[in-house]
């Protein structure tokens, strides 16, 4: 199958989630890239509410464990939309193996590559309605977090923007009031989501928390106001000569900002 | 065929001469479905990798249609106004008293103002953005250092097109711009493309360009400034991907940030003293600049078609624009419309921040005396059209069209196919 049958997969026409699926990764999926194993499912879904509880989920979870996950969501009836929003490689070529055994690229995405295209078999399988309720996928490792970034590697960190959600108004016009925050080894969520998250809080959007490594019910989420919220911040505070700090912060990573007129 | 025809005869009761947005008009909507199918070439096999903005979605299913001769009116303008800003920045570069009013990092000024040769240019492109007002056509600023937009105006417009025979686009900007850069790169040639990391709306940019320069014969790389390294002013690769001498750099990166890296990066080579040729030249930031017309009195040249076409620029300490309504303020360095402060679209806060930063850095900031954009009608109601008009080395040679439903084109404005038609 095609980059684009598979992107239809994960962005069918009929599911109003689908124009969020951001389409970076699927445009590198006709390229060879190498396999890795897929991963168990998970067993434990506990934390889950029921579809008909018309609930967004968001799964942050490192790699491909998004994938993995919301593919087994989507069983339960939830419609999965990727929202990973980096370049696999510095190349332009259709060719996406490493050059050699050495990394490349600070944050891995291959293998989150290869389970959007592992996944998607799967994922044709499960007829899900037009209006199931979406489970946004992150990758957690987007900003690079856990190592240091060698000055050579490609820096294919990432971050995610409000507007790359849809708003609190369109989630209550599609019946859903309630989100539920899904993460690894994480109560809060990284700096850049909690401004997408207190922007739907601030909507009227209820927000929970849970986490795949810690059986419990959802614990409710408050998020607190983020540093610089409310500014349309990347852009608006590179014009204002403002840097984000390479530690911490709203960005917390990146020194530079976007450059485009 | 339906069309949505604009506000001309609302012009003409006002007793406006220029009638040219008689022909400028909405054209039909695609069929839904081919529609989709569009959209998703564009962001599978054209690298347009934001297609949604929140709850807005950029792509307009309807292009944007205009007379031919509307069009070379313009784009002989643009071509006008581009050999004049390579005149007045070659001049200005001679005088650090006036590269000191533009609002530039310090670094940068000094950079600029250094005796070293100018590190040679891979080629100049600038796009000028044109807006139809009361009084006709108006640019409200040009993109000397870094302009964006080529899949939109290139690769979505060449899919929209095939929708309307009869029709064609006013340029392929993608085109001309890779083409350039890949004759100065020569055969086979290296090119390093470079971008802020983590923006997708800028690494689509220069992921776009770099795989026209493949198809024109280059080896074309994704990087970020830092990973330059200049040897006796020579550009070269040291990563993982590729080591080597660069035959020319890209950098849609812009000047004011190269110039806050830690000088161990050796930036200034991208400016003076390098041998690598380098897009944009060094010497855009200055038109660059929103502050650029406060130093034209003070040249020898006489720039016509830009007193012509930009409305009237103050510094904010010589305009009355805390009594006065016809007036916006906007940073010197101001990216995607992101600072463009008019009060009456404005929250009461954020046009006290706005205030109180003109106040305290005036010499960052200017103020403008606001058109009045002319509304075309369309499918999705009235809206205002910002023309991006592409000059490559001089040339026109394209356009990045933009709808927005209120006066000032931001990041919420849509992206729309400009094409052209025959004249009648």
């Amino acid at each position: 199958m095609n980059n684009e049958g598979i992107f239809s997969i994960w962005a069918p026409e009929e599911s109003p989630w689908s124009p969020w699926a951001k389409p970076v990764l699927f445009a590198h999926l006709d390229a060879p890239s190498p396999q890795f194993p897929t991963a168990e499912l998970p067993a434990d879904l506990s934390w889950l509410p029921a579809a008909e509880n018309r609930t967004a989920v968001v799964l942050d979870l490192p790699g491909p464990e998004g994938v993995i996950v919301g593919t087994a969501l989507a069983s339960c009836g939830y419609r999965p939309v990727p929202l990973y929003n980096a370049i696999p490689l510095p190349f332009t070529a259709r060719v996406l193996d490493p050059l050699g055994a050495g990394r490349i690229a600070a944050v891995d995405i291959l293998p989150i590559v290869s389970a959007l295209k592992q996944s998607s078999a799967k994922l044709a399988e499960i007829t899900l309605p037009s209006d199931a309720p979406p489970a946004f996928l992150l990758d957690s490792n987007r900003h690079g977090e856990g190592r240091t970034m060698q000055p050579n590697e490609f820096d294919n960190r990432s971050i995610c923007f409000t507007t790359d959600f849809p708003s609190a108004n369109f989630l209550y016009a599609h019946g859903i009031q309630r989100a539920l925050l899904v993460q690894r080894s994480r109560i809060y969520p990284l700096s850049d989501l909690a401004h997408a998250l207190r922007r739907w809080q601030d909507g009227g959007v209820t927000l929970e928390r849970a986490r795949v490594d810690f059986s419990e019910a959802p614990q409710p989420l408050e998020v607190a106001r983020p540093a610089w919220y409310g500014v349309m911040f990347q852009r608006a505070l590179a014009a204002l000569g403002l840097r984000r700090a390479s530690i911490g912060g709203f960005g917390a990573w990146v020194a530079a900002a976007s450059a485009g007129g | 065929m339906t069309t949505w025809q604009t506000h001309a005869s609302a012009s003409a009761s006002r007793g406006i001469k220029d009638k040219d947005v008689s022909w400028l008009r909405a054209g039909p909507a695609v069929d839904p479905k081919a529609f989709s199918v569009l959209r998703r070439r564009a962001m599978l096999e054209g690298c347009k990798w934001d297609p949604q903005v929140g709850d807005i979605s950029t792509l307009c299913s309807f292009p944007l249609m205009m007379r031919r001769n509307v069009w070379e009116r313009l784009a002989f303008q643009a071509e006008c106004l581009s050999a004049e800003a390579a005149v007045a920045e070659e001049e200005i570069s001679r005088r650090p008293d006036l590269l000191g009013e533009l609002g530039l990092p310090r670094t940068l000024r000094r950079v600029l103002a250094d005796g070293q040769p100018l590190t040679p240019a891979a080629g100049g492109v600038v796009r000028f953005d044109f807006h139809y007002t009361l009084d006709g056509w108006r640019i409200s600023e040009a993109n000397s250092d870094v302009a964006g937009g080529f899949t939109e105006a290139s690769y979505f417009t060449s899919l929209m097109a095939e929708h309307f025979p009869g029709l064609r686009p006013a340029g392929d900007p993608a085109a001309a711009w890779s083409g350039a850069l890949a004759s100065k790169a020569g055969a086979g040639g290296t090119v390093a493309l470079l971008s802020a990391p983590g923006f997708m709306e800028d690494h689509q940019v220069i992921a776009f360009l770099a795989a026209k320069l493949r198809g024109c014969g280059c080896r074309a790389y994704l990087a970020k400034p830092e990973q330059i390294v200049w040897r006796d002013g020579v550009a070269h690769f040291n990563t993982a991907w590729h080591c080597g001498p660069l035959n020319a750099i890209v950098k849609f990166y812009q000047a004011e940030w190269l110039a806050r890296l830690p000088s161990k990066y050796e930036w200034k080579y991208f400016f003076r003293g390098g041998k690598t040729p380098v897009a944009s030249p060094a010497l855009a930031v200055i038109s660059e600049s929103k502050r650029f017309p406060l130093l034209w009195d003070e040249l020898s040249a006489k720039l016509p078609t830009w007193r012509a076409l930009l409305p009237e620029t103050r510094d904010p300490r010589d305009a009355p624009w805390t009594t006065e309504e016809g007036w916006l303020l906007k940073t010197a360095l101001c990216n995607t419309g992101d600072t463009v402060s008019i009060r009456e679209f404005m929250k009461p806060a954020d046009w006290l921040k706005t205030r109180l930063a003109a106040r305290l850095f005036p010499q960052q900031w200017l103020a403008q005396r606001r058109f009045h954009s002319e509304p075309v009608m369309t499918p999705l109601g009235p809206r205002h059209v910002c023309l991006g008009i592409y000059t490559v080395n001089g040339k026109a040679a394209g356009a990045y069209a933009r709808l927005s439903e209120k006066p000032v084109i931001d990041f919420t404005a849509t992206d729309v196919a400009l094409l052209l038609e025959d004249n009648e």
